[in-house]
């Protein structure tokens, strides 16, 4: 059983609670601090957040598309370079929430991460009657999900360069000399954004 | 419409094919305007500091503008088509995609120019062209020999800068460093002015394997300066390569990537009768009784402008170049937009489960490659093939780094699924130990490979967009099947603990190398144009570039669309062309 706020609150002492919580209640969206919604409302915001974290999913010790704040990212594109998908996400977000409704009585953010899997498998592999073209959406939150992952965080995602970290990737640099690029040791390089270079 | 003052020469586009025309008749004096679609970015403006950004640049394709994309696909004649939008070339820029490149630079091989004699030769007699024939191939040989155009690749390497290892020096294969260098390349008679690119762990691996199959490998021949000691001859010199990873789709943020902008533009811009006008998009060739007269363009307010001249010059992208000749009502005997060739693409992954790669740590162009199966290298081992999986002519096998996880996250095998905690623990485990290899297949022209004017889809000028109908045939699926087989072979012998790909070969509308459609040759009932890219039905008329190559090689195009560049100006400033006359030349 997935801990609950309540069950958390009854396993740590209470001095811990809150740092805890805002690292561990997975119901909550991680805008970053003082950002504000421009394309979603905070209900879309919350769901894109939830089908971003079973997409790359996380933990404390192991930040996934949640803690990396991807929602951050497709929330400002959608409001800008991807605004054509917005109606996609709208009425797609709408569908699938209603879906998750009828089958289990709570919106979709509510869930818990095996009901949201078994809801996503189906939306992407078409079997949702109720959301028209799933299979496309799903691929479009997929792919929009990974670039906020993996851009630069100058374009609201990859927040503490979490993206970059998880797979390795040092970050963007002007040079790099010939034992860096020849090296096979594990060891790694520092991590950089395009704001540290 | 605004009717502007005449010029000697006006251009359309300014990329690569524009690059060396227009420098070299605006040094000999006549007035030349180049009207580029694009606008004017630089190092100095816009590939400095912000822009090593792989989402601005290569997923949201900021230099190839969506309104001038204007390609539809379909695999045959009788198919309706679609838009498609998976464009990667085409830049809309001043440099076009050779701005953007990725900088690998090959001569073409001898027998590039006379593929079809040479396949004659070999394998005439034996029947061996049966599925060829079968398939309604259109191989011709080029109206030029190499031996004709050595001296303008020559041009091209000193130019603009193209650096690697001599393969074959006059006849000796690799004289100067006896492990490095294509021992493959057509004889050169001069060097190389610099060394290509150092090596990194993807490209040590690479050739371990390359080495323990009996392979040549060589550092591919780069555009992209090794050092900053050496100057074009131009005047040009640029900056040493410093390796960073945004290189492919990416303009040089330093500008030790040769193009157009970076080399040839600032001597260009020296020239009193050189003008460049950006933003300046040509919609129309007007002509009479047989004679280009002017080009209509818009500029970036929309606002209509004719532009009138002597000698007219198509140097746009091939798609564009094809689309404006037939929109214009310029179909040269039907032969325009006929024996349209690209790549069939077909792909290897492989993981390094023992061995970092860190496959993000240089430029796509750092690169080792075998030439052991390209062009009819592999002769011997293909002729031990059953008929049914004979093919000709073959395909180079690179290693490209400049792996970002931006454009790395769909490389997972179909045993790993493309989300969830699986697809994390892969990705976070593999990405720095993976290598997709490049395999650069040498497809055929065929009859029903075309481009025409799509009837359904216009774009907001109302001119219809280029339709491309390609597909793959016989020998291309063989070809994939055995350079897929090699490839592996390759990788494993390195140490691949894991190899996936698609074996199969697929038609797509743009693999970058887009090549044909206004074919050069002999024959007027053939071709489009003659050995110089004149037009045989409009004499003042000539197009430069990819769309002019009768085929596509087994390389990289970038450097025969600048020699071609480079021979059309010879053959204006010796007069071996009249305006008058295009079966006249000399």
């Amino acid at each position: 059983m997935k801990p609950t706020r309540r069950t958390l609150l009854k396993l740590v002492g209470a001095g811990a609670a809150a740092v805890v919580l805002t690292q561990l209640d997975a119901r909550a969206p991680l805008p970053a601090p003082g950002a504000r919604l421009v394309a979603l409302t905070p209900h879309e915001a919350a769901m894109v957040e939830a089908i971003g974290a079973r997409i790359w999913p996380g933990s404390p010790s192991d930040p996934g598309a949640r803690e990396a704040g991807t929602v951050r990212y497709i929330d400002l594109a959608l409001a800008g370079a991807l605004a054509e998908h917005l109606d996609t996400y709208r009425r797609a977000l709408r569908e699938l929430d209603a879906a998750s409704r009828a089958q289990h009585r709570a919106p979709f953010a509510a869930l818990d991460d095996s009901e949201q899997d078994a809801l996503l498998g189906a939306l992407s592999l078409g079997h949702l009657a109720s959301v028209r073209e799933g299979p496309a959406f799903f691929g479009l939150v997929r792919t929009h999900t990974l670039e906020g992952l993996f851009a630069d965080p100058l374009h609201g995602g990859n927040r503490d360069l979490a993206g970059w970290r998880a797979v390795g990737y040092p970050g963007p640099f002007y040079a790099i000399g010939p034992d860096e690029q020849q090296r096979s040791d594990e060891s790694e390089l520092p991590y950089r954004s395009l704001d540290d270079l | 419409m605004a009717l502007l003052p005449r010029k000697d020469v006006v251009i359309v586009g300014y990329g690569a094919a524009a690059g060396p025309v227009s420098l070299e008749l605006a040094r000999a004096g006549q007035s030349v305007v180049a009207l580029e679609a694009g606008a004017h970015r630089t190092a100095a403006t816009d590939f400095h500091r912000g822009s090593l950004d792989t989402l601005r640049w290569r997923t949201r394709r900021e230099m190839i503008d969506g309104r001038r994309m204007a390609l539809t696909f379909r695999n045959a004649q009788s198919e309706v088509a679609a838009p498609w939008n998976g464009i990667y070339a085409m830049a809309s820029t001043v440099g076009g995609s050779s701005v953007h490149w990725s900088g690998q630079s090959w001569r073409f091989y001898a027998d590039d120019f006379r593929v079809k004699s040479a396949l004659e030769e070999r394998y005439g007699r034996s029947g061996r062209l049966a599925h060829l024939r079968a398939d309604h191939a259109a191989l011709e040989d080029w109206p030029i020999t190499y031996d004709e155009v050595e001296p303008f690749y020559e041009k091209v390497e000193y130019a603009l800068g193209i650096g690697g290892w001599p393969g074959n020096l006059g006849g000796r294969i690799r004289p100067v460093h006896p492990h490095e260098g294509n021992p493959y390349e057509a004889p050169r008679k001069r060097d190389f002015p610099y060394r290509p690119l150092r090596d990194n762990a993807t490209d040590l691996v690479f050739r371990e394997g390359a080495l323990a199959r009996g392979l040549q490998p060589f550092h591919v021949p780069t555009g992209v300066s090794m050092d900053g000691a050496w100057a074009s001859t131009e005047g040009v010199r640029r900056p040493g390569c410093t390796y960073c990873s945004f290189c492919t789709g990416f303009g040089c943020w330093n500008d030790s990537k040769t193009s157009t902008l970076s080399a040839l533009l600032p001597a260009a811009q020296q020239l009193p009768h050189f003008e460049l006008r950006p933003h300046c998009y040509v919609t129309r060739i007007n002509h009479r009784d047989g004679r280009a007269v002017s080009v209509s363009y818009r500029n970036e307010n929309g606002v209509e402008h004719e532009q009138p001249g002597d000698v007219f010059i198509l140097g746009a992208y091939s798609f564009q170049n094809v689309r404006l000749l037939l929109h214009s009502g310029i179909d040269g005997n039907g032969q325009i937009g006929k024996y349209f060739i690209n790549r069939a693409t077909t792909n290897l992954h492989a993981i390094f489960g023992h061995r970092l790669l860190n496959g993000w740590n240089g430029p796509s162009v750092q690169r080792q490659g075998v030439d052991d199966y390209n062009g009819e290298n592999a002769m011997e081992q293909k002729l031990q093939l059953p008929p049914e999986q004979f093919f000709v002519r073959g395909a180079f096998i690179g290693s490209p780094s400049q792996r970002v996880p931006l454009e790395s996250y769909d490389l997972h095998p179909p045993d790993v699924p493309s989300w969830g905690a699986a697809y994390k623990r892969f990705m976070s485990e593999n990405l720095n130990r993976y290598m997709g290899l490049q395999l650069l297949t040498e497809a055929m022209p065929y009859e029903d490979c075309t481009l025409d004017l799509d009837p359904n889809y216009s774009d907001e000028y109302g001119m219809p967009y280029c339709r491309v109908t390609r597909s793959v045939k016989q020998n291309e699926r063989r070809m994939a099947h055995f350079i897929w087989d090699r490839a592996k072979e390759l990788v494993e012998a390195a140490g691949a603990t894991k190899v996936w790909g698609e074996r199969s070969a697929t038609a797509i509308a743009s693999s970058t190398h887009d090549l044909g459609g206004a074919r050069m040759g002999t024959d007027p009932t053939k071709s489009a144009t003659n050995r110089y890219g004149q037009l045989w039905s409009t004499p003042n008329l000539f197009v430069t570039g990819g769309a002019l190559m009768p085929s596509l090689g087994g390389h990289n195009p970038t450097q025969t669309i600048w020699m071609l560049s480079y021979w059309l100006a010879d053959a204006l400033l010796q007069r071996k062309v009249r305006l008058d006359d295009s079966m006249a030349y000399t």
